[in-house]
């Protein structure tokens, strides 16, 4: 068998990223731009008093929406909790083959530890199928492999080398060959509970055909290593068990988590797989289920991953999350009725604020910190006129009570994870927003000149001074 | 997930909610007399929506006109037309009472069933007190409402211990303060029942600190905000506070209406449900139930200590938290009533509100005083400005006229006139640098209750009654009075 890994790419290109913007989608982005900048040119102050308005606007939607998000996390249990009682119950020869994909490059640190933690994992031997995806090139990693004496339910798929150098392209090679009923992503550093698979298999049993994917929750093990790792930690508790729950909660479209997605192996190869393409392939698969009509839920159950310790790691890691969703946006928004007709108004409006709204705040975010710093600092009356009343009063909202209650629902995040020791780091999250925002112009920045160039995040840094 | 037809009907649901409330509203226009405040509040609103500096100064700096009563109203007085005055206030009154009830509905009914609910929320609702609150575009239901969400959340953390109710009791705290701040004393008590809970609970390593920081944090960032706007605003972080140092002299103002509401024993039948839940859950040893009454009994002792010191100045709005928080001590005092005896439940609630019904029913009276002093009046007030500014004309043809205080708001709102300033921090030097060659004139309204610890009365204490150096009387206006304002003295006078 010869796999396409690029099969998403040949067969529906108008749902990859191979073509990061359409022309239409450039002439209207052109269009808006000279518009603004002619209405610069000949009313500056109005041109300024339009971009405030219109963002001042977008601030209060999106911190509501994320708000909203929060409460109906809070209010109702949207996970599936698959008691300790019902697994064991469990008849282990009834178990469907389960196959896991790791795809692994430049990642000789953590292969042993991997296969420990795999080995953990509470799953027949026989009815797991392990498969390490290994760069052709990395003998790095395939040597720290080959050093390892891999149990029978491990096995190693070598992905040649070509053009893009992407983990779903890798994972593409491997769904190929899974020969498991269920399937799941695991990173190299990833350390899942060990009976999460026996709950995935538990929670698909429970659900109905149209939930193909289950995410669980994703967190660290090196919280407190440093500041960074802190407010990673933080800002990870809010997104995972605070607003995904939210979104589970109102059936929302759920852009997936990097790791520790349980999918149903047939669903997913009829989708196509990951887009090779895109560099968040997760929140594009996320988006290309609930565009098929079906669906993902949350499981209650976490996987540990290492939190990225060294800034300069961090910030690229960031980049090519961002830059994922900046693709994923784009693509999903090229046939906007089309979009708007396969995932319903409402997935379609969640969709746009989540990421949209995500993206639109950390590129503003910088502009108008610098307008308050100004304010504050300089008192520039010019400022004044930018902010006409009601939006100067809409403004002072977001920056007073919005900025508040995210920092709050980190703070909630940290509490629900039972971190209580970072819940006062969570307080001082805005520092690590500024850090986002570069990320986010840096994502941007790349995705025009180098769309799918894949920022490798390093591992295995758990031990190091940083 | 709700089916379409399910979705439809909660949205028809809602959208004749909207239109029950909007026509209530319009038709209490004609019917309830507008409380005071709303007045000030909604003039002030359209001040901050001009972006004029004096509406920035109003909504925080004073601490008797806490801000959130006026950003609640600011949306609705941003929409609706100006010749619906009142409407936004009565709106908000409104939509607070109707989230109160669903709060002790709520609460009542996880507690105690449907029928308690039923029963107690019916009780509150039918209130004469929170009827004409609810109507009156006042802040009454507000702290009504927040007192209430507090109360519960904080009973239900004891119970439940989740931290959704930790975070509701924190949040309810801060917006409690930020509408009242006389109430400030009673979050206290709250957070001070939080740490005796907290010390005696048992915890894991750091969840402590996490809780508390978790249950501080909304009120302390709430007041916080409050003082930055000061300082922002004002230039001094803890100008709101200052007309607490004048709370002595403002004590010994007279009252426009001396007639004392705290004594009529109306406003105190509601505390029998605390000291009854208080007896019934002391022998069980029941946190909750006792936190509960001690809480319901501390807002009734706050009222009686700002009464003491001659400072319950808005006793129907303040007062109204103490039938709201009895309400659902009567939910709690139900709720420990044995499960088998559900008749028995219904009976107690019926009987414990059939009989402060009856009484106030009786007494609508005790409910419809005002305390705070006169209302001031938007449309009344044109004729008297005119006389002033006739006064004026005659005297000068470049005179301006400083209206102090928060009077002023209602009193100059919808009046566009360039020649009267609305001041709620006067400086004369400032104000003769500003108008170099103008004639200035004073406009002082009488200092009464809570209007005596004002800025211009503290700056220039005995204003009133006696100038000061730079003022010569020029007349009065009902409770105004008028001064000329001069630099030295002037030919005539030598």
């Amino acid at each position: 068998m010869n796999p396409d890994p690029l099969a998403l790419a040949h067969q529906r290109p108008e749902l990859s990223a191979v073509t990061p913007f359409w022309r239409s989608q450039i002439v209207a982005i052109a269009s808006a731009a000279v518009l603004f900048l002619l209405l610069g040119l000949w009313k500056p102050l109005a041109a300024g008093r339009l971009f405030v308005a219109i963002a001042t606007v977008l601030y209060i939607l999106i911190s509501s929406y994320k708000l909203l998000l929060i409460y109906c996390s809070v209010r109702h249990d949207s996970e599936i909790r698959i008691p300790p009682a019902e697994l064991d119950e469990m008849d282990e020869s009834g178990l469907p083959v389960f196959s896991l994909l790791i795809p692994l490059y430049h990642e000789s640190e953590s292969v042993g530890s991997l296969v420990r933690s795999l080995c953990r994992l509470d799953y027949p031997r026989e009815k797991l199928d392990i498969q390490l995806l290994l760069e052709e090139d990395d003998s790095q990693t395939r040597d720290a492999v080959a050093a390892v004496a891999l149990p029978a339910e491990f096995r190693c798929t070598v992905v040649p080398v070509s053009q893009p150098r992407t983990k779903p392209k890798a994972c593409n090679i491997g769904l190929a060959f899974a020969k498991g009923e269920f399937l799941v992503i695991y990173d190299a550093e990833d350390q899942p509970e060990p009976d999460q698979l026996k709950k995935a298999v538990a929670a698909f049993r429970r659900c109905g055909p149209e939930v193909v994917c289950l995410q669980s929750k994703l967190n660290f093990y090196n919280p407190r290593q440093n500041v960074l790792t802190r407010f990673f930690s933080a800002e990870y508790s809010a997104w995972f068990d605070l607003s995904l729950p939210g979104l589970a909660s109102l059936h929302a479209v759920i852009p997936l988590g990097g790791t520790s997605n349980h999918f149903r192996t047939a669903p997913l190869r009829e989708l196509l797989g990951w887009d090779a393409y895109n560099v968040a392939e997760d929140c594009d698969l996320g988006v290309r289920i609930c565009r098929h009509g079906w669906t993902t839920r949350m499981l209650d159950t976490t996987t540990w991953e290492e939190a990225c310790s060294d800034y300069g790691f961090w910030i690229r890691q960031r980049t090519r999350w961002f830059k994922g969703y900046m693709q994923a946006w784009f693509v999903h928004t090229r046939q906007p009725v089309r979009l708007v007709r396969e995932l319903g108004l409402r997935n379609t409006l969640h969709f746009l604020m989540l990421i949209g709204g995500m993206l639109f705040c950390l590129l503003a975010n910088p502009i108008f910190w610098t307008f308050t710093a100004c304010w504050f600092v300089r008192q520039l009356q010019s400022l004044d006129a930018l902010f006409p009343p009601p939006v100067f009063l809409m403004g002072a909202f977001c920056l007073f009570l919005g900025n508040f209650a995210f920092v709050y629902a980190g703070a909630l995040g940290c509490y629900r994870r039972r971190y209580f020791d970072l819940v006062k780091f969570a307080l001082l999250m805005p520092p690590y927003w500024f850090f986002m925002s570069i990320a986010a112009w840096r994502a941007l920045g790349q995705l025009i000149t180098n769309p799918f160039k894949w920022e490798k995040t390093r591992h295995g840094l758990t031990g190091k001074k940083t | 997930m709700a089916s379409p037809a399910r979705k439809l009907s909660l949205l028809l649901l809602a959208a004749a909610g909207l239109a029950v409330i909007a026509g209530i509203a319009l038709v209490a226009a004609d019917s309830v007399p507008l409380a005071p405040d709303s007045l000030v509040r909604e003039a002030l609103c359209r001040r901050m929506i001009l972006g004029t500096t004096e509406g920035r100064q109003g909504l925080v700096s004073s601490v008797w006109f806490a801000p959130l009563p006026t950003v609640a109203r600011l949306p609705l007085v941003y929409l609706l037309p100006e010749s619906l005055v009142g409407l936004p206030s009565r709106l908000v009154s409104l939509f607070f009472g109707l989230a109160a009830l669903a709060v002790l509905g709520r609460t009542a009914w996880r507690w105690a069933g449907p029928s308690v609910a039923a029963l107690v929320t019916l009780g509150l609702a039918a209130q004469p007190a929170f009827v004409t609150a609810c109507l009156n575009g006042g802040d009454a239901t507000t702290l009504a409402c927040f007192a209430l969400l507090a109360a519960a959340s904080w009973s239900r953390w004891v119970l439940e211990d989740r931290l959704t109710h930790l975070s509701l009791v924190s949040l309810s705290a801060a917006l409690l303060c930020l509408t009242r701040f006389e109430l400030a004393p009673w979050t206290a008590a709250v957070f001070a029942f939080a740490l005796l809970h907290e010390y005696a609970a048992p915890r894991l390593p750091g969840q402590r600190q996490a809780i508390l920081i978790l249950g501080l944090l909304p009120w302390a960032y709430g007041i916080s905000l409050w003082i930055m706007g000061n300082w922002l605003i004002m230039g001094d972080a803890f100008y709101f506070l200052r007309g607490l140092s004048h709370l002595a002299r403002a004590a010994n103002q007279p009252f426009p209406s001396p007639a004392f509401p705290v004594a009529d024993p109306a406003w105190w039948m509601p505390l029998a449900f605390p000291i009854l839940l208080l007896a019934a859950a002391l022998p069980r040893r029941e946190s909750a139930g006792i936190s509960l009454a001690l809480l319901t009994l501390a807002a009734a002792a706050l009222a009686a200590l700002l009464d003491a010191l001659g400072c319950l100045w808005d006793a129907p709005v303040l007062l109204l938290i103490l039938p709201a928080l009895g309400a659902v001590c009567l939910a709690r005092l139900a709720a420990l009533l044995p499960r088998r005896l559900p008749a028995a439940r219904s009976a107690l609630a019926a009987t414990g509100l059939l009989i402060p019904l009856l009484l106030l029913g009786l007494r609508p009276a005790a409910w419809n005083r005002q305390t705070a002093g006169p209302a001031p009046l938007r449309e009344d007030g044109r004729e008297m400005l005119t006389e002033i500014k006739a006064v004026i004309d005659g005297q000068t043809p470049f005179g301006t006229v400083y209206v102090c205080g928060y009077e002023s708001f209602p009193l100059l709102d919808g009046k566009p006139d360039p020649t009267l300033l609305r001041e709620l921090d006067f400086d004369f030097s400032r104000a003769s640098r500003e108008y170099e060659g103008r004639t200035l004139f004073l406009l002082i309204p009488k200092p009464e209750g809570r209007g005596a610890t004002e800025s211009i009365h503290r700056k220039f204490p005995g204003i009133y009654t006696a100038g000061f150096a730079n003022t010569l009387y020029t007349g009065d206006w009902g409770r105004w009075r008028l001064f000329e304002l001069v630099d030295k003295p002037r030919e005539e006078e030598l």
